[in-house]
């Protein structure tokens, strides 16, 4: 891969072999790993775009070796040295979504191999935990400058968690993912480039440092954000009501380019200084445009400043069609995240005229349509119908996946349950094999077992009611091929004699359904399943107790579980196992012993209840990559490349030291 | 005439505020807002966003208040020229409305100008030429164009455009004309482009149009002005264009108030299939992801100028046609 920069840790290591590496570095209170191996020599002498040098020449900027840190991120070209220049085209489907250059460019406190399981430093130099892991001290890369120039230090990070993310003006309830045992991360700034967290609980599973859902930016600019926080400006108020904001909150947080604290992937606002590659100049209703960060921290082994490309333009496409064909007209420089598996005879069969090349990589999800059954459902008889494990198991022996896997996926797919990637080191291959043999004889026979053996005339079964067996398969139509797999799922279960319709919903409607939890089965997919999000993120995602998102199938549980037991509905033993399983896990060092066997507990509970029923995951993606961009993908790497490893898509090819060549 | 069109404008005042009522209740039926959309987008970017977070701001974006408050908040600010912020782009609706305005307007009236040249003459010739094998031929064109669905004409015009002619596909420029400042070239550029969606807008209006005005013109080639006309010996192509046609025309001007408000709106599907940077397509996004700001502007300029349109062209016939009654 392109981070073969310094590396930091590497997976598996135990604390005491880390110790180890660094006890010669002890000195004071505050132990941190340095620069353990620089794979290359650090350059003494740093080059320039030649558009940066004409603005040095006008005295527009100081001079590139101000602009860098003293001690720049050294990256190595996945092929060779680039040249600067050019323009890279991309396209994206909504202002609020992602969109393949955008996303791929965000600058991180860490950086990750493709299967996460490697942490590079970037932003940060390095992380320490203490003995027992209620804290963890982080370092800054020191010099690192916002694009205006101002230094970019712990005080962004103390902003960032302090006067948004805890501040409850701004976010009335703090996300669950800044806590630890239930209550929020503690901050401490030891310097202006070291930062001290603290948990109430033992929490190795800290998410700044396994992070990858997404990108991981625990810091705003500050000193640009301030102006619009009534806490450091008293008028702060009145000036967003003049300028037609509802409220401060809603002008700050649009001024941060969120949109309901979170990431706004438009990126509204384009006079918020940033630490990624290329920076934000324009943002309209049709596109947005990116121009080259002089002070960007990243050089090639040449010492030549990076980002190679000085301009990027993101066009919105108002559907998927337009995008496709854009993509085989040759329009797009790197083409991916709405790129449709169907379109792939089309895809190829442009190579040629569009000057591109197709490559098929694989998506990290466990499972690309994933099945959940309500477990308390309003109507007692489909509740204790849905609660019963010998119906799920039924229900996943029925399911013809060979069929779905050459129909919908082209054959080259993987035919699983959804579970965790099986590049996790604990990973056991009879968690992905647990009832997805094709079995409709095991099958009947279940459900004729659980009481479902009279059969109506059209032979369909009678609840123990009498009365027909009737459900629906809801589903968002949307991010992969979740219309045709329903369909498919439909019509093996109908052949089990069930009368089951699958049903798209409109995205908000079904939401509705969920939150009250009044769906039948829902279909989604099931993603964040490799290793590292899996451990930092599994207790709040789709295989944990009561699921998330579309396959949320016991909201219930979680109120009851997050209330205290106030609220909600007691769940069953099996999701309080789960529940402490995953709590015992998070509490584990990453890739200790005791990790190895909470994770298998966790994995086992998954596999047994199968709660979440999958189909066939790990699908394929075709990407293009025009023949003019340098440095993509390594010439010749049959390696298997996670696709969106957990949403990151393209981070982990590193856009910056992508080139145009001549 | 002046009392006439002074009643016809007042009028138009509770109208309009009746329409800005319904059209923001409407928006308001579907189950959820923005920020229950919102969570499943930002999933798909990846992000982790808790529902109590989301119950909490909607407070904060005012989304919590009961629809009478929020339509009264909304109403009164629009009124003094703030649309407020649209939820999905996070910037003012009126710069995104403004943004797309112009191409909206070039797009519309292209494809109208279109219309009326080609449907015109060959609706004229169709009636004057009545069963000849130049009607019959015009005719079976006309019930085909009627019959295409615009957006399937849209999809094979794009693809062939792009297979044979090697047209960048979707929108109105070229890549590198996108974002240039106004030339020659770039003139000629949108040109290049724009020939897809005015055909495209236009094949089912042409078609319309045809056969309204041979119908109209049938209509009134029999009558007994036409035949006195004739038989004091008046030239058959003048006499035709000087008054029956005049007559028959009074369909086109009854419709000019339904185009301004198609100005605006464009033709959705069509502007979808196409990419088209117009307001079309934002109309449909911005009512799919519940951007109630945005979506109840356009809805409330688009019912404005229906109003509007409405009112010229009843001006407009009242000053035609002496016939029409002012009560």
């Amino acid at each position: 891969m392109t981070q073969d920069e310094t590396f930091l840790r590497r997976s598996g290591m135990t604390r005491r072999q880390f110790n180890l590496m660094f006890s010669g570095a002890v000195a004071g209170s505050v132990v941190l790993p340095t620069l353990v191996k620089p794979a290359y020599a650090q350059p003494t002498q740093f080059n320039e775009a030649p558009m940066l040098a004409e603005r040095v020449a006008a005295g527009e900027l100081p001079p590139v070796a101000e602009r860098l840190p003293p001690n720049p991120v050294v990256v190595t070209p996945t092929n060779e040295i680039g040249t600067y220049g050019g323009r890279m085209f991309g396209a994206g489907r909504a202002p609020e979504t992602a969109n393949d250059l955008q996303i791929g460019q965000v600058a991180g406190l860490f950086r990750y191999s493709n299967d996460l399981n490697e942490i590079y430093p970037e932003l940060a130099e390095g992380y320490q935990f203490n003995d027992d892991f209620t804290e963890c001290t982080i370092t800054l890369r020191p010099g690192i400058k916002w694009s205006d120039g101002e230094p970019f230090t712990v005080d962004d990070i103390v902003f960032y968690f302090e006067d948004w993310q805890y501040d409850s003006d701004l976010l009335p309830v703090p996300s669950a993912t800044l806590m630890a045992g239930g209550e929020l991360f503690s901050l401490e700034k030891l310097d202006d480039h070291t930062i001290k967290f603290g948990f109430a609980v033992p929490h190795p599973a800290f998410s700044i440092i396994h992070f990858s859902g997404g990108p991981s930016e625990p810091f705003r600019p500050a000193h640009y954000l301030r102006q619009f926080h009534p806490k450091y400006n008293p008028d702060a108020a009145a000036e967003a009501t003049a300028a037609g904001f509802n409220s401060w909150q809603t002008r700050f947080t649009n001024r941060a380019n969120s949109a309901g604290g979170s990431f706004h992937n438009g990126a509204s606002n384009i006079d918020m200084p940033v630490l990624s590659p290329w920076i934000p100049t324009s943002v309209d209703s049709q596109r947005q445009q990116y121009e080259r960060n002089p002070y960007f921290f990243k050089v090639d082994t040449e010492g030549n400043q990076l980002p190679y490309v000085d301009y990027m333009t993101v066009e919105y496409a108002s559907n998927a069609e337009v995008m496709n064909l854009k993509a085989v007209s040759g329009e797009l420089s790197v083409a991916g995240m709405d790129i449709q598996l169907s379109n792939f005879p089309i895809i190829r069969r442009g190579e040629e005229t569009g000057n591109y090349k197709t490559k098929l990589v694989y998506s990290e999800r466990g499972s690309d349509v994933c099945l959940a059954f309500n477990q308390i459902h309003p109507d007692p008889v489909l509740s204790k119908l849905f609660t019963d494990v010998r119906f799920r198991q039924a229900m996943s022996l029925g399911i013809n996946r060979t069929e779905i896997n050459e129909l919908v996926f082209l054959g080259q797919g993987t035919i699983r349950q959804a579970t965790v990637n099986e590049s996790a080191s604990f990973f056991e291959p009879r968690w992905a094999e647990h009832y997805v043999a094709y079995d409709p004889d095991a099958a009947n026979a279940l459900l004729d077992e659980i009481g479902l053996s009279e059969r109506n005339a059209d032979g369909v079964r009678l609840r123990e009611d009498g009365v027909p067996l009737t459900f629906q398969l809801e589903f968002l139509p949307h991010e992969g091929p979740k219309t045709e797999v329903c369909e498919l799922v439909v019509k093996h279960w109908q052949a089990l004699g069930i009368q089951v319709q699958a049903a798209a919903r409109e995205r908000s409607y079904l939401i509705e359904r969920l939150d009250a939890q009044q769906q039948d089965a829902t279909a989604w997919h099931a993603d964040r399943l490799l290793e590292r999000p899996a451990y930092a993120y599994g207790l709040i995602g789709k295989m944990g107790p009561g699921g998330d998102s579309i396959v949320r199938y016991g909201k219930l549980w979680q109120d009851w579980f997050n209330s205290g037991g106030e609220r909600g509905t007691e769940p069953p033993q099996e999701a309080k196992d789960l529940r402490a399983a995953y709590v015992a896990w998070q509490e584990t060092e990453f890739g200790s012993d005791a990790y190895m066997a909470a994770a298998k507990q966790v994995y086992d509970l998954t596999t047994e209840t199968l709660w979440v029923i999958g189909t066939v995951g790990q699908s394929p993606q075709p990407v293009i990559v025009r023949n003019d961009m340098g440095n993509v993908f390594r010439d010749g790497d049959e390696t298997r490349f996670w696709w969106g490893a957990a949403n990151w898509f393209w981070h982990t090819l590193s856009p910056e030291q992508w080139y145009i060549k001549a | 005439m002046g009392r006439y069109i002074i009643q016809r404008i007042v009028l138009t005042i509770p109208t309009i505020f009746a329409i800005s009522i319904v059209s923001f209740v409407i928006i308001q039926l579907p189950p959820g807002d923005f920020l229950t959309a919102y969570i499943t987008t930002l999933e798909s970017g990846g992000q982790v966003v808790d529902q109590a977070q989301i119950d909490a701001l909607r407070n904060q974006y005012g989304l919590g208040e009961p629809v009478h408050i929020q339509y009264l908040k909304w109403i009164s600010r629009t009124l003094v020229g703030d649309f407020g912020y649209s939820f999905q782009w996070q910037r003012p609706v009126s710069e995104l409305i403004g943004e797309r305005m112009l191409m909206t307007i070039i797009l519309s009236v292209a494809s109208l100008l279109l219309v009326w040249a080609i449907s015109l003459p060959i609706g004229i010739y169709s009636a004057v030429k009545q069963y000849s094998p130049g009607d019959y031929f015009f005719t079976f064109i006309s019930f085909i164009g009627l019959g295409i669905p615009n957006f399937l004409l849209a999809l094979v015009l794009m693809w062939w455009a792009y297979s044979y002619l090697g047209m960048s596909v979707g929108g109105l420029f070229s890549q590198q004309y996108a974002d240039a400042p106004w030339s020659l070239a770039r003139v000629l550029d949108l040109l290049a482009h724009l020939w897809i969606p005015a055909i495209v807008l236009a094949v089912g209006g042409i078609a319309g149009l045809i056969r309204i005005m041979r119908a109209n013109l049938l209509d009134e080639l029999p009558r007994l002005y036409v035949t006195t006309a004739r038989a004091k010996g008046m030239k058959e192509g003048r006499l035709v264009l000087k008054y029956p046609v005049r007559v028959a025309l009074n369909p086109f001007v009854s419709t000019i108030g339904w185009t301004l408000p198609g100005l605006v709106s464009g033709s959705i599907i069509v502007s979808v299939v196409l990419n088209l940077p117009t307001t079309g397509p934002m109309l449909l996004t911005a009512l799919q992801s519940q951007d109630m700001y945005l979506a109840g502007a356009i809805l409330l300029l688009l019912s404005v100028l229906t109003v509007i349109g409405t009112l010229i062209s009843d001006i407009l016939l009242a000053w035609l046609d002496p016939r029409i009654r002012f009560n």
